[in-house]
């Protein structure tokens, strides 16, 4: 398990990179706290769209994250989250708790880069 | 027609590094069914879960051994079999209801639910003080030139 952030415009994008277990779940908590701490200012993604395997310790993690950034009063997001990941999330039910995105919101300014680069 | 063509079992300490080994070997024993991605995913994803509740809840103070067991039948069917010796369980009904744990903040409860909406059949046997057994079957369907 790989962890690494970056900061977008819309907020930081956190990103985790293989599987997702009980034995990966503690140092992905850990990652996702020492982050908030970071950027308490922030808005949160969490992007997923890296994961090769996810099992339902997942879920404990994403709903730890929202506890935790919704707490500082911010906005919390999961993006790119892979089918059978979002089976598990689906089958606990906590995509009525959770914003699952499929992609970072554009923002204005990336929309001119765009263009741009065009 | 149901006649077991192959099995395989393997037995491992209950350390959570051991969650990849038990649903990785597993996964690669089930590919001579020819699964899909999907399904090969499914039995993991159960698989990782039957695991994890030997480590978290079964030897939740000390470490012991886990028994992973597999038997592939000429229907296409899989059947898993993950043992403990751990402490058991006291009321299996209220540990299969959604989001019930007697773990700690890391656990959501859904380990169960998991299992059950991930695999065609559930079977959960425990004594406390004994251990648990969970048996799990599923059906790979069948494609165009294959069994």
């Amino acid at each position: 398990m790989k962890c690494s952030h970056k900061r977008e415009r819309c907020g930081i994008v956190i990103r985790f990179h293989g599987e997702l277990g009980h034995h990966e779940a503690a140092q992905c908590v850990e990652y996702l706290e020492k982050t908030m701490t970071l950027y308490p200012t922030e808005p949160i993604f969490l992007d997923l769209s890296g994961l090769t395997f996810m099992d339902s310790s997942g879920i404990a993690v994403v709903l730890g994250a929202q506890r935790n950034v919704l707490g500082a009063g911010q906005s919390f997001c999961v993006i790119g989250t892979p089918p059978t990941a979002m089976r598990i999330f689906q089958a606990s039910g906590i995509c009525r708790r959770v914003t699952f995105l499929p992609a970072l919101p554009q923002t204005e300014g990336e929309e001119d880069d765009l263009c741009t680069a065009k | 027609m149901h006649s077991e063509i192959n099995q395989m079992s393997i037995k491992f300490l209950s350390r959570s590094s051991n969650e990849a080994f038990a649903r990785q070997a597993v996964a690669a024993f089930a590919a001579q069914l020819d699964p899909t991605i999907e399904e090969i995913n499914d039995i993991k994803t159960a698989v990782s879960e039957a695991v994890t509740n030997c480590i978290v809840h079964a030897y939740r103070e000390t470490t012991g051994y886990i028994t992973v067991s597999a038997k592939l039948f000429d229907d296409g069917e899989i059947r898993i079999v993950v043992r403990d010796k751990g402490c058991g369980i006291a009321d299996i009904q209220q540990a299969r209801q959604p989001m019930f744990t007697t773990g700690d903040a890391g656990r959501s409860g859904m380990g169960f639910t998991i299992m059950e909406s991930f695999m065609d059949r559930l079977r959960v046997r425990s004594r406390e003080g004994i251990g648990t057994q969970v048996t799990m079957t599923k059906r790979i369907a069948a494609r165009f030139g294959t069994r």
